[in-house]
């Protein structure tokens, strides 16, 4: 929907030195407002870094900020997940399309660069993206890095324009939902057998962890992807055409 | 796990829009789209019934907790239910079924119907999530959600008025959130916590808790659009599809307006100050007088009512200098959480208020879009005489419009009283004036709409056009179970002040 923006403003131009002297006045004030709460800032407070570190052990996972966004606040994350798939909802176009997810359009002139980057490429970001996810668990890493490095490797699949994803397709919106609908599932599922929403038990909270975590992966990779088709319409291209409706 | 309490069920109200939202965008277009929605509306509402029933009986009025993942409050994030939230559940539960029944009706035959579903309901589980939310980062996030899903659900009428609207809509959002992270980045460094209710106990009037109060309350009034600020809601309001215009002004900015009072009264209550509370209430009374103003000149229906609900909530901000006053009176100590500090005679008028303008303000959207809809379009000199067409309509409107200017008996003229008659024992006789000067100014731009809707003179032919579609009864009729909704609150008041104001804490005071 935001995609069929094209406002005109026929108004006055802007006065630069007016702009210029808001700007500078409010940086000026928020910088005093800053340094004044600093300086009153008493420091005995460590923060939740000793709470984190007591409970790491039984969190399932070895590396803090994993523990935290998974385990510790997994509720925050569900719906900042929720909160992406708002934004793919309100880019995608109105009418859904019974096309299949990907589809190969013959492309005359072959760019022999690109052909091969990707070909050498996209399976080594493939494979990091893999290893990202893997080691979410015990160093930096996790669902958001490995989708968007996913997501990188489809915008690099998207330069020849052979390939064209419908993103109305029903594999694409179970892909996108799928993210959610794990992390609510686990969710519910543990309220079942453990007695509370979102409580891992502590044997299996690394494999419930790394399977949220996959379904996130795909849910974010296939979302981003979309919010780069839905942006960039390169003319030549044809992504302007992942856009057909159905009708 | 053996008894059913109110507090089991707060994951279930969140989580079941969520699995709406995903049911309904997976599953493509299909015949029972509309009474598989209405079917999770009926069963979230019947949720919230036995949630607000098992509250009342068990909890002798204390607020209850749920621990996600049981581990607790610093770490782990709490779902905390108190009677204020309680309420504004059980009146989304309501709307939420009365509107969705609407929609369906709305968009039946609309391929808008694929992406509005889903969107709806994301909306939905937001505002839930954010009534039950005791942790201020995930009171970030659910405005986070609150605002996108609001933004595209007005951008979902695809014109260019709408589409501007919702861009700025969205920004404004986002700006408003962004002061609020602020905010919350202050207090997490000296309080070394996000739960509301440890910032509350170890929150005093430090410094670094006044500015986290300023950023709040100013990042929530551009969202709650309180008069200065108010620049977006006419147009994001009046641009949107009908039940996303009702469910915008009867819950979304109530939504931002419950996070300030929580905040206000409970979080923070240590570093408000007698003028802050002064300013707000200027700042409502201004509020009151400008969208009245402003309501009487729109050309537009919609915008009219959409300016009404920019003086309506002026009426809310008075809450502020009238409690504040009880408060240095009663020689109440400011840092409790149990909720006390908010249960004088003005918070009652106030979340009185809030109930009685929602019921109110969705029921005269949806009128106002049936009549839209029956005369095909939104400019108010095209009313004329249309009283004879849609008689139903208009009577709903009207219903809606006594409510809004305080008549008896109506919830409004119970939320004016209650209002009227703290303001006078508060000694802040000044607010006296306010609030009857702007339940005039309401009368003058509601009756302007009446005496057009019953004039039946045929002066040239050019005003009477073509009639339309009339109005499909479904759409009707779910306006008319909201007007008698808001007449009946008028005669039950005292289960409304109940449910919010423990009568063992007024005692108490």
């Amino acid at each position: 929907m935001f995609n069929q923006i094209d406002l005109e403003y026929n108004g006055p131009v802007n006065d630069p030195k007016a702009s210029w002297l808001i700007t500078l006045c409010s940086v000026l004030g928020f910088l005093i407002v800053l340094t004044l709460v600093l300086l009153n800032y008493d420091a005995h407070n460590a923060g939740l870094r000793p709470y984190v570190e007591g409970s790491l052990s039984s969190s399932g996972v070895t590396n803090p900020v994993t523990a935290v966004l998974l385990n510790f606040r997994a509720y925050d994350t569900l719906l900042e997940i929720a909160v992406l798939l708002i934004v793919v909802i309100a880019v995608l176009p109105l009418r859904n399309s019974k096309t299949s997810l990907v589809r190969c359009i013959e492309v005359t002139n072959h760019d022999l660069v690109l052909t091969s980057l990707q070909r050498w490429l996209a399976p080594a970001v493939l494979m990091f993206a893999g290893y990202l996810l893997w080691a979410g668990a015990t160093q930096p890493g996790g669902a958001f890095q490995a989708g968007a490095l996913l997501a990188g490797a489809c915008v690099l699949m998207f330069q020849t324009g052979v390939y064209r994803v419908n993103y109305t397709s029903i594999m694409a919106r179970s892909l996108m939902a799928c993210g959610l609908a794990m992390f609510i599932a686990v969710g519910l599922a543990l309220i079942w057998f453990e007695g509370s929403l979102l409580k891992y038990p502590q044997d299996y909270a690394g494999v419930l962890i790394l399977l949220i975590e996959s379904g996130a992966t795909l849910s974010i990779a296939i979302c981003l992807a979309s919010l780069y088709s839905s942006l960039i319409d390169i003319p030549g291209t044809g992504h302007a055409a992942t856009f057909e409706s159905g009708s | 796990m053996t008894s059913l309490s109110s507090s089991l069920l707060l994951p279930i109200i969140v989580f079941l829009p969520l699995i709406a939202a995903l049911v309904g965008f997976i599953l493509s277009r299909n015949t029972f789209q509309g009474q598989l929605n209405v079917g999770f509306a009926f069963v979230q509402f019947l949720i919230v019934v036995l949630m607000t029933i098992l509250f009342l009986d068990e909890q002798s009025y204390q607020s209850a907790v749920y621990q996600i993942g049981s581990w607790g409050a610093p770490l782990g994030i709490d779902l905390v239910v108190d009677g204020f939230s309680i309420l504004m559940i059980g009146l989304t539960g309501l709307l939420t079924l009365i509107l969705t029944i609407y929609g369906a009706a709305y968009y039946a035959d609309d391929p808008k119907s694929l992406r509005f579903w889903p969107l709806w309901w994301l909306l939905i589980a937001g505002l839930n999530a954010l009534f039950v939310s005791g942790d201020a980062f995930n009171i970030y996030v659910c405005l986070e959600i609150i605002g996108l899903s609001a933004a595209a659900l007005v951008a979902l009428q695809s014109t260019r008025a709408s589409l501007e609207a919702a861009l700025r809509y969205l920004l404004v959002g986002l700006l408003g959130s962004l002061f609020y992270l602020m905010a919350i980045a202050i207090l997490y460094r000296s309080h070394g916590t996000l739960d509301l209710a440890q910032i509350a106990a170890s929150s005093g009037n430090g410094l670094p808790d006044q500015v986290a109060m300023i950023l709040i309350t100013i990042g929530l009034l551009l969202k709650i659009a309180l008069f200065p600020l108010h620049f977006w809601l006419p147009q994001a309001h009046a641009n949107a599809p009908t039940p996303v215009s009702a469910i915008l002004s009867a819950l979304v900015v109530k939504a931002s307006l419950y996070v300030l009072i929580k905040f206000w009264f409970e979080v923070l209550s240590g570093s408000t100050t007698f003028g802050a509370s002064q300013v707000l209430g200027v700042l409502g009374g201004i509020a009151i007088v400008y969208g009245s103003w402003k309501a009487f000149r729109a050309t537009q229906l919609k915008v009219l009512i959409a300016y009404s609900t920019v003086a309506q909530l002026g009426y809310i901000f008075l809450l502020f200098p009238l409690s504040e006053h009880a408060a240095n009176t009663s020689s109440f100590s400011g840092s409790s959480f149990s909720g006390s500090s908010f249960s004088g005679s003005a918070s009652q008028a106030a979340i009185y208020f809030i109930v009685a303008h929602a019921c109110a303000k969705a029921a005269m959207f949806l009128s106002a879009g049936n009549l839209i809809l029956s005369q095909g379009s939104g400019d108010i000199a095209q009313l004329k005489g249309i009283a004879t067409r849609e008689p139903l309509n208009v009577l709903i409107f009207t219903i809606a419009g006594v409510s809004l200017i305080g008549l008896p008996p109506s919830a409004g003229f119970i939320a004016k009283w209650l209002l009227l008659t703290t303001s006078i024992e508060s000694g802040q006789w000044w607010w006296v004036l306010v609030v009857l000067s702007g339940g005039l100014l309401a009368a003058m731009y509601l009756f302007k709409i009446l005496s057009l809707a019953f004039d039946n003179t045929l002066d040239d032919g050019a005003v009477q056009r073509q009639p339309k579609a009339l109005s499909s009864k479904l759409l009707t009729s779910s306006a008319l179970v909201l007007a008698l909704i808001t007449l009946a609150l008028g005669f039950n008041a005292e289960f409304i002040l109940n449910i919010s104001n423990p009568p063992v804490g007024v005692s108490g005071i």
